[in-house]
């Protein structure tokens, strides 16, 4: 009987997941693409009390530009940010030319200096999806506590 | 035996099922489509200053292609639709490019790479439009196609091949 039920669901949900795309990313329709939140999510968190590692999960299938990426702070303004992007896997982009980009994790320290318990800080990133879809620049704001560690 | 059985079963039937599933997504229709709708109203005014709204393009066949200069696979597919457009219009087919960008990247891209189809420039209101043809991504290029109904016929996320672009045009023009 186990094994009946068994058959009869893949039966079902194979030719379903296959006819919505899920086997294949090239295709256009809306099913076959995450929206940017969840193709890129993005967190910070405090290492010590004067760096902040953020960190960005890319779906499989997608990436980052290294070159659109960008970090300022929001509160306080006084404090000042230092920060270098890592090098990215090289990339030949037909529009951009020679470029870098990530995939899979990107993790990218930032050394604070901030007369704070907090920082807030603003995240700028762009990205698209292998399979020829490209999503606008996102912005991430988040309020680290310094303390934290 | 019984086992066998099952397994047979579950094998045609998934094998079916796969051969269903790539020819449903191999034709426009039924890939990038949903029930034909009434195009939502809009009002854009391209960079020569002249408005575009979709009684302009009653009895034509329209391809909305929303696109951005930070778009690679839109400026990819950017010639390839301006080819379409010139063989095709005196048939009927018109092109309409809003870009959620900025004029000035929008005019330093255009002067490099010029199409012939109508450019608008916005933003916001843009991605409101998109919503408004039904998408819930916000992301580029994005395509709808109107008939000479004025019905959204088929909507289509990311670049559109040469191959898709043709059946599209066949299928309706």
């Amino acid at each position: 009987m186990t094994f009946k039920l068994f058959c009869g669901l893949l039966a079902v949900i194979l030719p379903w997941a296959a006819n919505a795309g899920f086997f294949d990313q090239s295709r256009g329709n809306q099913e076959a693409f995450l929206p940017a939140e969840q193709a890129f999510i993005v967190d910070a968190l405090a290492i010590d009390a004067h760096t902040v590692q953020a960190r960005w999960n890319i779906a499989p299938g997608y990436y980052l530009y290294r070159h659109r990426l960008d970090v300022s702070v929001i509160e306080p303004s006084s404090a000042t940010l230092q920060w270098q992007a890592p090098s990215g896997q090289p990339y030949e982009d037909e529009h951009f030319g020679q470029v870098e980009i990530y995939h899979d994790v990107l993790e990218l320290p930032i050394d604070v200096a901030a007369d704070a318990e907090s920082v807030t800080l603003k995240l700028r990133y762009q990205g698209c999806a292998d399979a020829g879809l490209c999503y606008p620049p996102q912005t991430y704001t988040v309020t680290v506590d310094l303390n934290a560690k | 035996m019984k086992a066998l059985t099952y397994v047979v079963i579950a094998a045609a039937a998934l094998g079916l099922g796969f051969v269903l599933g790539g020819w449903h997504r191999d034709h426009p229709h039924d890939a990038a489509s949903t029930e034909p709708v009434p195009a939502p109203a809009f009002s854009l005014v391209d960079l020569n200053g002249e408005a575009h709204t979709p009684e302009r393009y009653t009895g034509k066949l329209l391809l909305i292609n929303f696109w951005a200069t930070w778009c690679t696979p839109c400026v990819l597919e950017m010639p390839r639709l301006d080819a379409a457009y010139q063989q095709y219009a005196e048939r009927g087919l018109a092109i309409l490019g809003p870009a959620l960008d900025d004029s000035a990247a929008v005019s330093a891209f255009l002067a490099e790479k010029p199409v012939s189809y109508p450019v608008t420039v916005g933003d916001q209101a843009l991605f409101e439009l998109m919503d408004d043809f039904g998408d819930t991504l916000g992301a580029l290029p994005f395509s709808v196609l109107i008939d000479r109904e004025g019905r959204v016929v088929e909507r289509h996320w990311g670049e559109l091949t040469q191959e898709q672009l043709d059946e599209l045009i066949n299928s309706y023009l």
